[in-house]
């Protein structure tokens, strides 16, 4: 089975210090997978580097096999749940759900509806 | 408040009783307030020399300010010099303190340092430097250089404030609204901006202020003709001896403490104190 996300030798590094390096993971469509370690091992960091959060600095990650290290985060359309929730606190409970619908422009109807 | 470790029934429990500092600094009160006080008083002067206590009661000296067409055009001078100074220094300010605030970089706190700079030269000596450069080397027209010269001293204000209100804004925020689709440009004028849009009004405030106010800076900037309205007062009280400018001060002293309760109420001067 094809994988759905692919690292490929992912490093990355903070201050000269590796975070990863040269990692490689691969998830197939379907699957659950939980990423478990010590604090400061690189949970995070993979899942921010997934997101597009940050960027590697060297390595490459396939998104059903292409090439979505350079994809910025806004055009890969995954999901991330923050720690903190991260609500927009200038917004109502409304407008925070609809912030997403509104960017990927729908309908007033459909986001009332949604 | 002062904390206090009292031991009851075995546990250590911690009761604020009130500070004994109060006694200390009352005094200085009446030290600061005094010479605002005593102008207060001289403004209702009703006669033609300044003086304290006033022989008579009147409000002509109020009614004098708008009559004096040089403080008219001086005022007018200092309002679009502090707003296209503001303008502009919003302009630089607000991009410099997200990106002080928002990433690590080499040479950060240098840079941080260069921008607040201008608050840490004394004015006299600033004010020089621009005479020097702006109005002697690249012989800018006086609006020009009291535009650049005012947009300098404002800089650090924005700066600082504007930083302030960001130390207190979730970053976290701004990824979630690219997550979920917005552009980096998009997401700072939809969810940065309108979470600190009360410290960019409070920076606004204490910017025009500064500016509206300075007398150290504009002094080597003005010339014939045209002239800054606390270099106007200056220029008066050498000639005049009326209590015009008393009854200006407080007008000013109005504005000014209207201003800082609206930055108080949008943003607790208690930031400019911190950090």
């Amino acid at each position: 089975m094809v994988a759905l996300f692919t690292l490929q030798d992912i490093s990355v590094a903070y201050n000269k210090q590796n975070i990863l390096k040269d990692f490689n993971l691969e998830i197939e469509k379907g699957k659950l997978v939980s990423l478990l370690g010590p604090s400061g091992c690189g949970k995070t960091t993979t899942l921010r580097l997934i997101a597009g959060f940050l960027q590697a600095n060297d390595g490459k990650f396939l998104f059903k096999e292409k090439d979505y290290t350079k994809v910025p985060v806004n055009k890969r359309n995954f999901g991330f749940v923050f720690q903190n929730y991260a609500l927009f606190p200038h917004l109502s409970i409304f407008d925070n759900i609809a912030f997403g619908l509104r960017l990927r422009k729908n309908s007033k109807t459909e986001i009332e509806k949604k | 408040m002062v904390w206090q470790k009292i031991k009851s029934k075995g546990v250590e429990v911690y009761a604020g009783k009130k500070s004994r500092i109060g006694p200390v600094y009352s005094p200085g009160v009446p030290f600061l307030l005094g010479p605002l006080l005593i102008i207060s008083v001289t403004s209702f002067e009703g006669g033609n020399i300044l003086k304290f206590p006033p022989e008579e009661f009147s409000l002509r000296w109020y009614e004098n300010i708008f009559n004096v067409e040089m403080f008219l055009v001086a005022f007018k001078t200092s309002i679009l010099v502090s707003l296209a100074g503001n303008l502009l220094a919003l302009l630089l300010g607000v991009p410099a303190a997200y990106a002080l605030s928002r990433f690590d970089f080499k040479g950060k706190s240098v840079i941080n340092a260069f921008f607040v700079s201008p608050i840490l030269i004394p004015g006299i000596v600033l004010g020089f430097a621009f005479l020097r450069y702006i109005v002697g080397t690249y012989q800018l027209p006086i609006y020009a250089a009291l535009f650049v010269g005012h947009t300098v001293i404002m800089l650090p204000f924005i700066i600082r404030v504007i930083s302030s209100s960001l130390s207190n804004f979730d970053f976290s925020i701004e990824e979630a609204a690219e997550s979920l689709g917005a552009s980096k440009l998009g997401t700072f004028f939809t969810v940065v901006l309108p979470n600190i849009k009360s410290g960019i009004l409070a920076a606004v405030m204490i910017a025009f202020l500064e500016s509206f106010n300075n007398v150290d800076i504009s002094v080597y900037m003005t010339g014939p003709g045209v002239s800054t309205f606390p270099i106007q007062m200056l220029t008066y009280v050498e000639n005049y001896f009326d209590p015009t400018i008393s009854a200006i001060s407080v007008l000013l002293m109005f504005i000014t403490a209207f201003f800082m309760f609206i930055v108080e109420r949008l943003m607790g001067l208690s930031y400019f104190t911190k950090r």
